[in-house]
């Protein structure tokens, strides 16, 4: 015998509670099952009672919907959350990815590869931030060129 | 064969840069790093020739090897050291709890950090109808004075080479043919894989002692692990993973 189910989960799909969303499982005769997920509306265009709408009042019920939509959309603020918070954390990852090939370039410039500072190169490799990469690199860069300077004695 | 395990190892850093000579510069600032937490360290650099350029220097034994991206798992098995850690070269030491490495050994023959199914988010690859990959082949410590250790690291080699490069090992289904239904063929190309296949399968190593790394994620902090899935504890090493950016990028969009 042909019938028709309602699932349990069926949700408000706005706040004046007139359309739900659901699934209604149709089985034919021979047993054969098929899924449909629905938008139903409380009413027709033409204004009258939906029958679906009535149906599927009467098997799941007002106060199982409400509760539903309830348990949804604290699923989905602490999906979007939790989505936010990851998003941030990438970036963080491919900051630190940014900052590793940036000091690695940094130590390639001749006057830092060539620098005896252990001190500052030290630093430049702890560097947080690529503004600390630039200011250790800079100090570094500045070091060598005084140095260079006073060694073939020019000012 | 008679192992003196009683007097002082000789312990020591292993890196290996081949292939590509961006891995040079960061085996480089790898052993730039370790010496700025680990100041007496001993370091060994196995590098391709074509790569070097004076300043490999800078390690304390240095070892030429081949110019593939596996070397080293050749120089797994031409470490000076008695008691090794290798660490892959595109990592950073964070924490001066670097010198204590070695004692993670703690009696083991080889101590790894794992691969597990919550951290898979960023790895490339772990599951397969065989089985899962568990224990990572990035940082470790062996102890290359037993010789179980010896026939190990050059068994991960030879059957790395068999697997991958000459193609001529793969496990097999009944047929005698590769199973690449429970091993898939895409595996081949990971000595992560030879890893697991001979300390799961082959008889040879059921007796090797290992075990994995005490919080262990400190000990290969992937620069991509995301915070509130796996919290940050104090990383003693990072690991940029930079052929892993890829899948990374492909699943979160590009670094740019």
């Amino acid at each position: 015998m042909a019938t028709r189910d309602w699932l349990p989960n069926a949700f408000w799909e706005n706040y004046t509670q007139d359309k739900v969303k659901c699934v209604l499982i149709l089985t034919d005769d021979d047993g054969v099952a098929i899924n449909q997920q629905l938008t139903l509306s409380k009413f027709g265009l033409d204004g009258t009672p939906n029958t679906d709408f009535i149906e599927l009042m009467e098997a799941v019920g007002e106060d199982q919907i409400t509760k539903n939509t309830a348990e949804r959309a604290e699923k989905k603020t602490i999906e979007r959350k939790k989505n936010e918070q990851e998003k941030i954390e990438r970036e963080r990852a491919k900051s630190l990815h940014r900052l590793f090939e940036a000091k690695i370039q940094a130590f390639e410039v001749d006057n830092i590869k060539n620098s005896k500072n252990r001190i500052l190169k030290s630093k430049l490799r702890k560097a947080q931030n690529l503004i600390e990469v630039n200011v250790y690199s800079m100090m570094i860069i500045m070091e060598e060129i005084n140095v260079a300077e006073s060694d073939t004695g020019s000012v | 064969m008679l192992q003196n395990l009683t007097q002082d190892p000789y312990k020591g850093y292993l890196i290996c840069a081949s292939y590509a000579p961006n891995f040079y510069l960061y085996a480089l600032n790898l052993i730039e790093s370790i010496r700025d937490h680990d100041p007496n360290a001993n370091i060994c650099l196995a590098v391709s020739p074509y790569l070097c350029d004076g300043r490999e220097s800078i390690a304390d034994h240095v070892i030429h090897v081949g110019d593939t991206p596996r070397e080293k798992l050749i120089a797994l098995t031409k470490t000076p050291f008695d008691i090794t850690m290798y660490i892959d070269a595109d990592s950073e030491v964070m924490h001066d709890d670097i010198s204590t490495c070695f004692d993670q050994l703690n009696g083991n023959d080889i101590v790894f950090c794992a691969l597990t199914a919550e951290r898979e988010y960023c790895y490339t690859a772990r599951s397969f109808p065989g089985g899962a990959l568990e224990l990572c082949g990035a940082n470790f410590v062996y102890d290359n004075r037993k010789q179980i250790v010896k026939d190990f690291m050059k068994d991960w080699k030879d059957y790395y080479w068999a697997q991958h490069y000459n193609k001529d090992w793969w496990p097999t289904n009944e047929e005698g043919q590769p199973d690449y239904a429970l091993y898939p063929e895409t595996y081949r190309q990971w000595d992560q894989f030879t890893l697991w296949w001979l300390t799961k399968k082959v008889d040879k190593y059921k007796d090797l002692k290992f075990d994995i790394f005490e919080d262990d994620a400190r000990w290969n902090w992937y620069a991509l692990y995301i915070e509130s899935r796996t919290p940050i504890k104090d990383p003693a090493i990072i690991h940029h993973h930079s052929w892993g950016v890829s899948k990374y990028e492909k699943s979160y969009g590009n670094i740019g």
